[in-house]
């Protein structure tokens, strides 16, 4: 009937019956479509809104068939939005029955998001209908979902940490407490608590500096991933005179939160140097000297301790958090198997005082791993997060050299708050995998003996690394995967030469105790490349 | 200051706490792979014209096509499928407009426009069939002759100019002419580009803006602006933002720790917060996860056994989970699946595009993968 742009009631018979039993079938809804196209060309508008009211009773009824279907309420809105005089009303109170259906189908909730705008029902009263499904069953994620977008533009307040009023944060904790001392299983009300207490965005600045003469490079740490051109620019002087650098980042990506530039007049002079470093942002500028005899020199931000990695976890108010985790612990006593309730608790410490809280906090995620042995990688490598940042937290200001060695760490996380350091110790821990190391530019010597690495692909164009231990590792076909120079220079035709330059001053290899050991005209080969390099 | 309610004071330990929803593998339930079986299911599946349910989902016919051309080539059996049937269907399925139909006589989607373009490289980049093809996977032309070879199937720059011709203002998609938006589209159009190298063709900023507006408080991804989020929209935003590489938008560790909590005491995934397992999840959540670089997050052992148990011993083919019926679509998605999760004798599948690595390493598309 489509290939005759035969559009009649025929037509709409035949298709009404398919449909019913057919929902999915897409191209019979687009042929209803244009059949009601047609006839509002041709009728008058009573009778159109009839025949649409008539498609709205069919479409309920398909809707009590298969509730979940994408066409029909995707038809449903195209009903409305096409007839002469739709009751949005009506359809909110469509949804409210579906709801009190399934309270979790989210094609409706979807749907009811568009009644709500067309009928302009406010932000206050559907946060009211939330705060109606919870209180009838907590365990609603659907709801609570609802809620995380909701509240927002009922209590939002930008002068507050958290964007939200505070007695009404505290308030929404209550409800929250109340879902979860009612069902402390039910993982929806603690997916909500830790979006609760945890919103920060962190404005744009400075974190680090490193300046290293003899690279002729200086190194700028962001406090978050940034795309440099689209965002924002980095501005570089040496003295009074401003220099219009090319940022680029280590390993080729748009974005990253560590940027380096590569300039002549670093080495080029020997003298004592100013380098003032500016955001386009309204950060205040950050300036080093750089002294005559010195060949690096850094900055970084300074942080009271335990609060470096704050932000990740909470923006609420300390009296919030310590109230939270009084009640908190009283569930774990009640509870004390629940792992919601464990993990909970371990991110309020963190969030009030990572340093001090740090063996309860280990002693918590033993206890996930036995409770909840499914997830045991996940576990271990929250653990490993914790050991960093802590001891990142309590590294004098100065330091520039990080021992993380023999602390079981599964994974390397904030490897650009290393931009600094000199030498970095990962030895004897149960690492399988590296993420992209290119943000320690300024380490000269890296130690990752006793790991489970099989690849060395992380190591490339560290521009200061002199001497890389990496024994005891399972490192099997060498040349091809470490080879630093072969993978540079499959790249090197695009643009990463100067990239490759900054990788020649490693001199110092330790490769005893890996497989590829055994391949010695692999290694000899290796080093002959190395060597040419220099 | 912060008050606790009275009622609070000495609360009582839940005793009517739901149980988790889940399933339970029965002892008899298969626990190895059973390939033959699959390949002669999905052989014989399309044979089978006749059929009730082939006509009752004639609708998805395209889509049909890639599962189980898809399922074939990862478990090495791609030449029994019918290559010119495959693509003369395909052909047939492209309109005036350049969009393509789920069959012959349907409306043009991206949807399946997606799935036919998805299908049709996979027969134009398999040996021996493009034999007439320069097989250097490192030469530039690779991509251009492999295109240029099908161009008599399919006419690239109309389904470019469809496809291009979707998005909207603020970024999203279409999924037609007919108006619904979905981030599920936004995929659609992105990979269906990039196959064809042809991003250029529409607004990736906008496109990136419109998926970012879609986050959502769990780390999460719904399927338009303050929708829930759902494992199946998170595997579409991820890949979206994997193949414009702007990954550094995602939240890795609120999202990895929300999916890696979808795995039930049974093994299998679930695909939102109190929701039964699927084995479909365990591709969207799989790959979402091997996308952000956290596919360890989860007990692979306990999933592969789910897995394995949602076959059927008998006719062969996967079902959603343990017991049920099976299709090609839970067929494609276990097996992809299995890949992920390193099991032997399947060919490595690509997280993103849910087809076989060598076909996407041969097109020399790289979409961005975290470690």
């Amino acid at each position: 009937m489509q290939q005759n742009d035969e559009f009649d009631n025929e037509g709409l018979k035949v298709t009404a019956e398919l449909l019913s039993a057919n929902p999915d079938f897409y191209t019979l809804w687009n042929y209803r479509r244009k059949t009601f196209l047609h006839i509002k060309d041709t009728v008058a508008a009573e009778e159109l809104q009839t025949t649409m009211l008539n498609e709205l009773s069919f479409l309920e009824q398909c809707l009590k068939i298969n509730p979940k279907s994408y066409g029909t309420w995707h038809h449903r809105g195209w009903v409305l939005e096409n007839m002469p005089e739709p009751d949005w009303k009506n359809e909110l109170r469509l949804c409210n029955k579906f709801l009190e259906f399934d309270e979790r189908n989210f094609h409706c909730w979807d749907y009811r998001r568009l009644v709500v705008k067309e009928a302009n029902i406010t932000p206050e009263e559907e946060l009211q209908f939330t705060t109606n499904k919870i209180e009838s069953n907590f365990s609603n994620y659907s709801s609570w979902h609802y809620r995380s977008k909701l509240l927002p533009l009922v209590y939002g307040d930008n002068s507050q940490p958290t964007g939200m009023k505070e007695e009404q944060l505290i308030s929404e904790c209550m409800l929250v407490q109340n879902a979860f001392f009612t069902d402390p299983s039910d993982q929806s009300a603690w997916f909500y608590h830790r979006w609760l207490l945890g919103r920060v965005t962190r404005p744009l600045r400075l974190e680090s500096i490193l300046i290293c003469r003899p690279q002729g490079i200086v190194v700028v740490g962001l406090s978050h991933a940034t795309e440099l051109e689209r965002t924002t620019k980095i501005h570089l002087a040496v003295g009074e005179t401003m220099l219009s650098p090319k940022w680029r980042t280590a390993n080729g990506e748009s974005c990253s939160t560590v940027w380096i530039c590569d300039t002549d007049v670093l080495s080029n002079n020997n003298a004592t140097m100013k380098i003032t470093v500016e955001l386009q942002t309204s950060d205040p500028p950050q300036t080093v000297e750089l002294a005559a005899d010195e060949s690096r020199v850094h900055w970084l931000r300074s942080y009271l301790p335990g609060t470096r990695f704050r932000h990740e976890i909470s923006a609420a108010a300390n009296d919030v958090l310590t109230q939270e985790l009084t009640t908190l612990q009283q569930l774990h006593d009640l509870e004390p198997e629940n792992k919601w309730v464990l993990l909970t608790v371990i991110s309020l410490m963190r969030a009030l005082d990572p340093l001090s809280h740090e063996n309860e906090t280990f002693d918590y995620i033993n206890k996930l791993i036995e409770v909840d042995p499914m997830r045991t990688s996940y576990y271990l490598d929250l653990k490993s997060k914790f050991i960093i940042e802590n001891a990142l937290e309590s590294r004098p200001p100065n330091a520039t050299t990080v021992d993380l060695s023999n602390k079981g760490l599964t994974t390397l996380v904030h490897a650009d708050a290393m931009v600094s350091m000199e030498t970095v110790n990962l030895s004897h821990n149960s690492l399988q995998c590296l993420p992209d190391l290119g943000y320690l530019q300024g380490v000269r010597v890296l130690n990752l003996d006793g790991n489970k690495l099989s690849t060395c692909k992380a190591f490339y164009c560290l521009s200061s690394l002199e001497e890389l231990s990496i024994c005891d590792n399972m490192i099997k076909h060498c040349v091809t995967e470490l080879l630093l120079l072969k993978t540079v220079s499959d790249i090197s035709t695009t643009e990463d030469l100067g990239a490759l330059k900054s990788c020649t001053r490693l001199t110092r290899l330790h490769l005893k105790g890996n497989p590829v050991c055994e391949k010695k005209s692999d290694i000899v080969d290796f080093l002959m490349s190395l060597e040419k390099k220099c | 200051m912060f008050r606790r309610p009275l009622y609070m004071l000495d609360p009582e330990p839940a005793t009517s706490a739901a149980p988790i929803k889940d399933v339970t593998i029965p002892d008899t339930a298969p626990n190895t792979l059973l390939m033959d079986k699959h390949i002669s299911y999905i052989a014989a599946y399309g044979d089978k014209k006749d059929d009730y349910e082939y006509c009752l989902t004639e609708y998805l016919r395209m889509s049909g096509i890639y599962w189980g051309l898809t399922a074939m080539d990862l478990m090495h059996a791609l030449d029994k499928m019918q290559r010119d049937e495959v693509l003369d269907f395909v052909k047939k399925c492209q309109h005036e407009c350049g969009g393509i139909s789920a069959s012959i006589g349907h409306d043009p989607h991206l949807l399946y426009t997606l799935s036919a373009i998805q299908a049709f490289l996979t027969l134009h980049t398999v040996p021996p069939w493009s034999s007439s093809i320069v097989l250097d996977h490192r030469s530039d032309h690779y991509h251009v002759l492999c295109l240029y070879d099908a161009m008599d199937t399919i006419d690239v720059d109309r389904v470019v100019k469809y496809t291009a011709g979707l998005q909207q203002d603020d970024g999203s998609f279409f999924g037609d002419k007919w108006g619904e938006v979905d981030t599920r589209f936004s995929f659609c159009a992105v990979a269906c580009l990039s196959l064809l190298n042809r991003l250029d063709a529409i607004d990736t900023e906008k496109a990136v803006d419109f998926v970012l507006s879609c986050m959502n408080f769990d780390g999460g991804f719904g399927s338009r602006p303050g929708s829930e989020s759902h494992s199946g929209q998170i595997y579409c935003c991820i890949g979206m933002l994997s193949i414009l590489e702007k990954l550094h938008h995602v939240n890795v560790d609120m999202l990895g720790w929300w999916l890696c909590e979808r795995q039930l005491p049974s093994g299998g995934l679930n695909g939102r917060p109190e929701k039964l397992p699927d084995v479909c999840y365990s591709w969207w959540v799989l790959a979402s996860l091997k996308v952000i670089g956290k596919l360890h997050w989860i007990d692979k052992k306990k999933l592969i056994h789910f897995i394995l148990a949602s076959q059927d011993d008998e006719t062969g083919g996967i079902a959603d989970r343990p017991g049920d019926i099976v299709d090609p679509f839970h067929t494609l998605f276990g097996v992809a699946g299995l890949s992920l999760l390193g099991y032997e004798d399947i060919k490595t599948v690509n997280p993103v595009y849910c087809m076989p690595e060598y076909i996407i390493r041969r097109l020399d598309v790289q979409p961005q993968i975290l470690s």
